[in-house]
């Protein structure tokens, strides 16, 4: 007697199936626990389970876990991905880059993107909208908090080491897997040598095993007299990693899954915001304000980008740059890589709470114009690095898009619809 | 047939699916977005619990309902809409995974960000407890899931985690129903046995309490959105 319509009626008596063990009626254990077998079959398990306590427990995990399972509530996708989804179907992007027109003639970057929207103001329109909830964990960035930190993990590459540096990422990028072994196995004597400040990380430690890993130390690269760490730093700021060409060729190799990410940029202008709220757990207030500027830091050393004035800050501390459209995601998997390395989780399924209301964007957009000419031109440019914690991520660097690191105007970055501007802002 | 019933019936749900895949056909974008809607949740955390990446998930998810939604043509609703989109999902999730199996995982990384114990592994969270509703999973568990061989990963998170059946499991992921079953109950073993390892205590019972779970697809075609006033339009 069947009590299930979808009862599977392949077996002509299910109930005789149980001899043995659980293993050779899996499917039926699995049913039983979903009061899904007939009154034979489970009279017949039942019987079984009474006298093996080794299936019984073993059905007893298969309980609990599905329990467990069934308990756990689902995670809320991003809010952005909606639009993300919904834009490109109803509003497929443009198959070439807009051909650029005067700027005056064509509406605002900020506009454009407003007009896409079908809904209020949130500050990541098409773009990017992604929360980094990043907190530090344990104390490992706590410990040190002192002129030490601006070393915190960064490899930079031996002088000898520097001409040859853009196809050797290439590489490591190919088969990262292969190299990182052979580069472990070769120990951190290798081709590389590593900038270590007191607070090294894993993450750190792995990339200065990898001897085929080039992570330009970015600060360095920038401000080679501020770092004061490592003398190869100002080698490996003159050396072709930094220029674009070398970037290019990297782009096609290890930029794959972000291509998606990055082509919803293409709404001209849209910049992608980035919201860090470091939270220190267990600590108070004092801590927590301690932490974000450490963060601000962090961003200042790894990013090369100062704080922009502070009638801009939305929050605490803000940054902006120009970044070329097809390297938005390096600057993201920078942005993650701090988290990283610092051993800050970094989740960025969650949008920005209350800090944009209707019309703060608009003034916010306003007030960045006015402070155009503080805002970079940067390259990015990543490495990948091996998983650490749940995801992978990749150390990037930023570079000055001219070392004579004239700051462009307003106009300049957008008007072949060639840049993204990315704002990263310090949640309370 | 009430409303009601072709809300929360999984069964029925394929009409409303089937109705807003229609409308979305020719062109009505309010369809389309009830689609995404109504299925996003699911396709998401599918993601999320597969890759172990909520930016990789996001990515993943979008690609995913991008595909279906310019190939509504293509469904032909021989299968529900819900099983040929989550199939689409599965795909992109495999894609991904394959993408980047260039960058290992390191477990001596992992020991040393988690710590021994679970404990310091929900501290690595960036939270001193366990929010389900925040967190979904807590970080031992998520870890355990990661653990596990991609086949076994998702059947359960499919069938354990978003309530599939286990039909609709096999359909997805193209095998017998038999083997869902098989991949679930050896997940579920190595589920446990990873979160022990991790000192995170499982309440288990003798399994002689067949509970009865006919109601096993708690969450409905969305898991949140409440039901929406259709009556004037079906």
């Amino acid at each position: 007697m069947l009590n299930d319509d979808k009862q599977d009626r392949m077996q002509p008596s299910p109930a005789d199936r149980v001899t043995g063990h659980l293993d050779d009626w899996e499917d039926l254990a699995i049913d039983y626990l979903d009061g899904q077998v007939d009154q034979d079959t489970k009279a017949a398990i039942a019987a079984h389970l009474e006298s093996c306590d080794a299936c019984a427990s073993r059905l007893g995990v298969q309980h609990a876990v599905c329990n467990l399972l069934e308990q756990t509530s689902l995670e809320a996708p991003p809010t952005d991905l909606e639009d993300r989804v919904l834009g490109e179907i109803l509003f497929p992007r443009q198959p070439a880059p807009v051909a650029s027109r005067p700027a005056a003639d064509k509406p605002s970057w900020w506009s454009m993107s407003w007009q896409r929207r079908f809904k209020a103001w949130i500050p990541a329109t098409v773009a990017v909208v992604a929360l980094l909830a990043a907190v530090i964990s344990y104390g490992v960035v706590r410990g040190d908090q002192n002129s030490t930190m601006p070393t915190v993990t960064m490899t930079t590459v031996a002088p000898g080491v520097a001409a040859a540096q853009a196809p050797m990422t290439e590489a490591a990028a190919d088969g990262s897997g292969e190299n990182y072994s052979a580069a472990k196995a070769a120990g951190p004597g290798g081709v590389t040598s590593t900038t270590t400040g007191a607070t090294t990380t894993a993450g750190a430690a792995t990339t200065a095993a990898g001897a085929v890993t080039t992570t330009v130390n970015a600060l360095a690269a920038l401000n080679p007299t501020t770092s004061g760490v490592h003398t190869d730093a100002g080698a490996a700021a003159a050396g072709p990693t930094t220029t674009s060409p070398g970037f290019a060729a990297r782009t096609s190799v290890t930029i794959q899954d972000k291509e998606l990410m990055v082509s919803e940029l293409k709404s001209a202008g849209s910049p992608v915001y980035f919201v860090f709220e470091p939270t220190a757990p267990a600590t108070g207030e004092e801590a927590a304000t301690q932490t974000t500027a450490d963060f601000a830091q962090l961003i200042t050393q790894f990013t090369g980008l100062q704080p922009l004035d502070e009638s801009l800050s939305l929050l605490r501390t803000t940054f902006a740059a120009y970044v070329p459209r097809d390297q938005g995601s390096q600057l993201v998997d920078l942005l993650r890589s701090i988290g990283a390395t610092l051993q800050l989780t970094v989740n960025m399924a969650l949008a920005p709470v209350e800090t944009t209301q209707a019309g703060t964007g608009d003034e916010f957009a306003a007030l960045l114009r006015q402070h155009a000419a503080e805002i970079p031109e940067m390259h990015a440019s990543r490495t990948p690095q091996p998983a650490v914690t749940d995801w992978t991520f990749t150390t990037s660097t930023l570079s000055p898009a001219n070392q004579a690191s004239a700051p462009p105007d307003w106009e300049a970055p957008d008007q072949a619809g060639a840049h993204v501007l990315i704002v990263i802002y310090l949640g309370a | 047939m009430s409303l009601r019933v072709i809300e929360r019936g999984p069964d029925d749900e394929i009409d409303l699916d089937a109705l807003f895949v229609e409308r979305a056909r020719k062109g009505d974008e309010q369809a389309l977005t009830e689609l995404y809607r109504r299925h996003q949740h699911r396709a998401y955390n599918l993601a999320l619990r597969t890759l172990g990446d909520s930016w990789d998930a996001a990515d993943v998810t979008q690609e995913a309902f991008i595909k279906a939604f310019r190939n509504l043509d293509s469904f032909k609703g021989e299968a529900r809409f819900s099983t040929w989109l989550h199939r689409i999902v599965v795909n992109a999730a495999y894609d991904h995974l394959r993408r980047h199996k260039a960058e290992p995982m390191d477990s001596e990384i992992l020991d040393e960000l988690s710590g021994p114990s679970g404990a310091a592994a929900v501290v690595a969270s960036g939270r001193q407890g366990i929010d389900p509703a925040l967190d979904g999973l807590s970080a031992p568990l998520r870890r355990a899931l990661m653990s596990l061989n991609e086949g076994f990963r998702f059947a359960v998170v499919l069938c354990d985690l978003l309530g599939f059946p286990y039909g609709d499991a096999a359909e997805i992921l193209g095998v017998q129903e038999g083997t869902i079953k098989s991949r679930i109950l050896r997940a579920r073993e190595a589920l446990a046995a990873a979160l022990v390892e991790a000192g995170y205590e499982l309440p288990v019972s003798r399994g002689d309490g067949a509970t009865n779970q006919s109601g096993r697809n708690p969450l409905g075609p969305d898991g949140v959105t409440p039901a929406r006033v259709i009556e004037e339009e079906v």
